[in-house]
């Protein structure tokens, strides 16, 4: 699928919704992280509810962030090399150190911070708990005062160097992409800067939805201050990240370079994702939205509720952006002439599936981390006094909570429901629920790809499989056997053998450069040669064609255009024809090929001129025969004479049409090669066109530069075809019959008999070929009996 | 008097991280380091030279005559018979691109299958049917070697390397699938081999010239529109033509120094 010109590499699409994943997850991380920081190291206090939830999300997000990359990668079990062996120009290179320096960073903050929960998990939990928390706590116990500031110190210091990284880690990420100057899409210095800060917009976003949700899930008060100063610095970095974006959408609409055509096309294309999505819903719509309800009095609950609906959509908008950028720049073609279509799969490594599974990871590994260490412990005492009180309903939660979990919570609420209403027992319930949708989904996800039938398995290797495609196997051989070569006369030389006729016993070969005719036998052996001191008048400049019928032979002379009849028995010359100039400009006559009609009529061809010049024996002009107005003039579709429905639609560009070779067939008509159609042509005793064959619209049965045409008895058509290096060989109706001289017909990189197959003559049994400046060979033909009576060749 | 107390405890604690990390992350990487791989480039078997062959004695370079292209495909068919590239026509080392300008001055750029059936075919010419031709006239294209390859540069384990004599070349063995060498190339002559996996491109036929043999395509071109030599033999056909000729390259503004050469180039090839 594609719309104007790509390069034929561009058909398949290389980095599809994997890498879409991968920028936005590690987005996630970064701006969670930043979040935590802002509250431990700027102290802003309004964050603290969230500061530790942020570190969770980070964490959360952080282990699953190499794992679209590493489902994509033609060979995962290399992926290591890219530790091992990294090549650092490259900007991927880093993506390991800088994950895993981050990765340790968040870990052991995450550890500093929620060390004093883990020991008092340690003590108050009972086995099989005791041990997860004892192993998580490292030996260490001590939570004195002392402990405890050095810790805190230690959390500052890392808080402060995990805002670099988390600038280092996601501004990385923008300049894999920015730096690709072969992209103009992708290649801009801003790359790594807007990345950064949708980064950070869709960390804040992600956490307030996940904050505000995780509180109703856990039936917990929601900090309003909280939520409204995350929506400020929300709008704050959306306002600049909005700002970039368009800063370098209107550099490059100013500079008009020579991508800019196909950018605005793609921005074009891309108006759904780019301009809806990503800038009026995730940004712009946002940006209005909360610079409102931070300006202007709204009601806490509203705003809050206002703020978690445009959470989501900035979330979504990121993602838009993501995927605008890694695929809409894809859809490029780099030739900048056209767009490659984005086919979206379900199955397979790098479908659907797979992304939705991966992004579903952080949420489970989110939901295992905040039970295992819940973030809000400081509260929970007031919290666990409120679920305790009698007079707090449980039913909206329930509700709230069947509506998150989706298809799973249904059965659950029902069971649920019966259980004896123990706070305790009832504390997770959200949680349960929603752990419990999310693998019910995921079951069933996995049941589409696994059983479903026609699905293709997940296990599949490579996002698309490659079609299935055949060697085309367009030509057949003809099974003529080789009989000999003769590259030089055995006895006598010749400089560049052009054409051939048979007469009797004897080969007769037409030396082009040498200006001669050489006359061997059927071993090859050099018998005379006729040229103008042997011959009296026998001035030979140019000869391209020659024929024969039975006891003279006929040579076509370019300069001047005449035609020497030779008795080769003789060794004189009989006579010479002179050729009639053409109706255009006189321009000489140009004999490109001869033979006789069944009336003993002499057939010349005059490329010159295009036309065919039908002379009576004693050279006197009996037709001469035009093609069609048109038809062998400049060849377009509506000029073509229908022979047969593929003649009629053929249509060749810029080239014109031309007669070369001529051969009688056995029903009388004249069938002409059109050396620039090219094709050969059939033409009626009374000049009319009787139709065509041979062109290369078919692929498995046209010439592509035809040099010569011969019948032998049966009525079998031969074609020399320079380019193919071979002859084609056509049934007397004009239907293919194979190719002799190579020995695979569809390879060019096979060897082949000849390197210029320039001309043929058929007698009896046997094809002679003038290979070009080098020789003859012959050829026996199936199906003819060695005996035959002698026919006139060409 | 709570100094040494916090100085322990931070010790033992920045000691507790340092180890475990080392030993969480180290000792894979340090097994893995102890299976023989190194950072250096290593040529392929199937690519590299023979014995003896000394790649800094050459630097090679291709002319592509574009005046002489007649459009036939041979030097793609060969190039997938020469190398085991995919018949499937997404799938190519090597391409010829058409372009066709008709009477009101636009350009028509196609490559039916890559070129590999030639450009004569009904479904190719449709578009043209009935209209006015000004000039039209065939660009092949092949990987151009660039002396600073994108492709080289971005490669996370530099499984694609430059030899001495200027062929950018893909181990096979090393390559991790990742494509970033396909995005990078601004000329599209890599992609992905569907059976290994591993990114793939034209070499200009390592295997045969580094044998004194010319390219797959260079060898069937029957018009002599790809020309190929070594720039450090002065008698060569290509010394000379870079010597006398007036040369293009595609998309110079890019840096990328291509080593493929074309003449007559028109304006829009890319």
């Amino acid at each position: 699928m594609m719309l104007g010109y790509i390069y034929p590499n561009e058909t398949e699409f290389q980095w599809s919704v994997l890498i879409v994943l991968y920028p936005f997850i590690t987005g996630l991380v970064a701006g969670a992280f930043v979040v935590s920081s802002l509250y431990h190291v700027f102290g802003m206090k309004a964050l603290r509810p969230v500061a530790r939830l942020a570190l969770i999300t980070a964490l959360a997000f952080l282990l699953i962030a190499p794992l679209p990359l590493q489902a994509h990668l033609g060979h995962p079990e290399r992926a290591f090399l890219i530790f091992l062996m990294p090549h650092f120009t490259s900007a991927m290179a880093g993506f390991g150190f800088i994950w895993m320096f981050y990765l340790i960073l968040v870990v052991v903050e995450t550890w500093l911070v929620f060390r004093p929960d883990i020991v008092a998990l340690a003590e108050r939990s009972s086995w099989p708990m005791k041990a997860v928390y004892r192993s998580m706590a490292l030996g260490v116990y001590d939570v004195s005062d002392e402990a405890m500031e050095v810790d805190h110190r230690l959390i500052k210091i890392l808080a402060a160097v995990g805002i670099p990284s988390a600038a280092l880690l996601h501004g990385y990420v923008g300049f894999i992409f920015g730096a690709i100057k072969a992209n103009p899409w992708w290649s801009t210095p801003l790359m790594p800067v807007i990345f950064l800060l949708s980064a950070i917009v869709s960390g804040i976003a992600l956490l307030m939805v996940l904050y505000i949700v995780s509180m109703k899930l856990l039936e917990r008060e929601i900090d309003h201050e909280c939520v409204r100063s995350m929506s400020s610095l929300l709008a704050g970095f959306l306002f600049i990240d909005l700002a970039l974006e368009g800063l370098e959408l209107l550099s490059m609409a100013y500079e008009q370079e020579e991508s800019w055509t196909i950018v605005r096309g793609l921005i074009g294309r891309m108006s759904v994702t780019f301009l809806g999505v990503q800038i009026l819903m995730g940004a712009v719509i946002p940006l209005i939205v909360l610079g409102y309800i931070s300006l202007f009095r709204v009601e806490r609950r509203l705003s809050t509720a206002i703020s978690t609906v445009i959470g989501v959509m900035v979330v979504v908008g990121v993602f838009a952006m993501r995927w605008n950028v890694v695929v809409g720049g894809q859809t490029i073609s780099k030739s900048l002439r056209g767009y490659v279509e984005y086919e979206w799969v379900f199955g397979g490594r790098e479908g659907i599936f797979m992304a939705s599974l991966i992004l579903c990871l952080p949420f489970v590994i989110y939901t295992v981390l905040v039970k295992l260490l819940p973030p809000w412990l400081e509260e929970a005492p007031a919290a666990e006094a409120a679920l305790a009180a009698p007079t707090r309903q449980s039913v909206p939660a329930l509700s709230l909570v069947g509506a998150g979990a989706g298809s799973g919570g249904g059965g659950g609420y029902i069971s649920l429901g019966n259980i004896a209403p123990d706070p305790k027992r009832k504390r997770y319930i959200g949680l349960k629920l929603t752990l419990a949708g999310l693998g019910t989904a995921m079951a069933a996800l996995m049941y589409g790809v696994f059983a479903a039938p026609g699905s293709p398995g997940l296990l599949q290797i490579g996002g698309s499989q490659p079609e299935p495609v055949l060697v085309p196997q367009l030509r057949a051989s003809f099974p003529a056997q080789q009989l000999s070569v003769f590259t030089e006369p055995a006895g006598g030389s010749w400089v560049e053998p052009l054409d051939v006729t048979v007469m009797g016993d004897g080969i007769f070969v037409l030396d082009h450069a040498g200006q001669q005719i050489i006359e061997i036998d059927q071993k090859g052996a050099f018998v005379r040669s006729y040229d103008a001191r042997s011959v009296s008048g026998l001035e030979l400049r140019h000869p391209h064609a020659m024929a024969n019928d039975g006891t003279d032979i006929f040579i076509g002379n370019t300069f001047p255009p005449r035609v020497y009849v030779l008795d080769p028995r003789a060794g004189l010359l009989v006579r010479s024809i002179e050729l009639p100039p053409g109706d255009t400009m006189n321009l000489p006559t140009v004999p490109t090929g001869m033979t006789f009609t069944s009336y003993g009529n002499l057939v010349v061809s005059d490329g010159q001129n295009h036309r065919l010049l039908v002379l009576s024996p004693d050279g006197a002009l009996v037709q001469a025969i035009r093609r069609p107005p048109g038809s062998w003039d400049l060849i377009t579709p509506n000029s073509r004479v229908a022979g047969t429905a593929q003649a009629a639609a053929l249509s060749i560009v810029a080239s014109t049409g031309r007669p070369g070779s001529v051969a009688v067939a056995l029903d009388g008509t004249i069938l002409a090669v059109d050396i620039l159609g090219p094709g050969v042509v059939r033409v009626q005793r009374d000049g009319s066109l009787g139709g065509e064959f041979a062109r290369p619209s078919l692929p498995e049965t046209g010439v592509f530069t035809p040099t010569d045409i011969a019948i032998d008895e049966l009525g079998r058509i031969y074609v020399s075809d320079d380019l193919l290096q071979g002859v084609q060989v056509y049934g007397a109706n004009g239907t293919s019959l194979g190719v002799i001289g190579r020995s695979d017909p569809n390879s060019f990189s096979k060897p082949a008999d000849m390197k210029h197959p320039s001309a043929l003559a058929v007698q009896g049994n046997k094809l002679y070929v003038v290979d070009r400046g080098r020789g003859v060979v012959v050829y026996q033909l199936p199906g003819i009996p060695p005996v035959t009576a002698q026919i006139p060749p060409q | 008097m709570s100094e040494p107390v916090r100085r322990r405890a931070f010790l033992k604690l920045a000691g507790r991280v340092v180890i475990g990390s080392i030993v969480i992350y180290g000792s894979p990487a340090a097994v893995m380091s102890k299976l023989g791989q190194s950072a250096e480039p290593t040529p392929v078997d199937a690519d590299a030279g023979p014995p003896g062959y000394n790649p800094k004695a050459h630097q090679w370079v291709f002319i592509v005559d574009t005046a002489r292209c007649i459009g036939c495909g041979r030097c793609v068919r060969a190039c997938k018979e020469e190398n085991h590239v995919p018949m499937d026509p997404r799938y190519n080392r090597t391409w010829v691109e058409r372009y066709v300008q008709t009477a009101d001055g636009e350009m028509h750029v196609d490559s039916p299958d890559a070129g590999i059936h030639g450009f004569a075919s009904f479904e190719a010419n449709r578009e043209y049917a009935g209209q006015d031709i000004t000039k039209a006239f065939f660009v092949p294209k092949l990987c151009n070697q660039c002396e600073k390859p994108p492709c080289v540069q971005v490669c996370p384990v530099a499984a694609t390397y430059k030899t001495d004599d200027g062929i950018v070349l893909v181990n096979r063995d090393k390559c991790i699938g990742c494509r970033y060498c396909i995005q990078a190339c601004p000329y599209g002559a890599r992609y992905l081999d569907p059976d290994e996996h591993v990114a793939d491109k034209c070499t200009w036929c390592y295997h045969r010239i580094s044998r004194g043999l010319q390219p797959a395509c260079v060898a069937v071109c029957p018009v002599g529109a790809r020309k190929f030599g070594d720039l450090r033999d002065p008698e060569s056909e290509v010394s000379k033509i870079v010597a006398q000729l007036r040369l293009y390259v595609l998309k110079e503004d890019l840096g990328t120094r291509p080593r493929v050469r074309y003449t007559q180039l028109d304006e829009g090839v890319r």
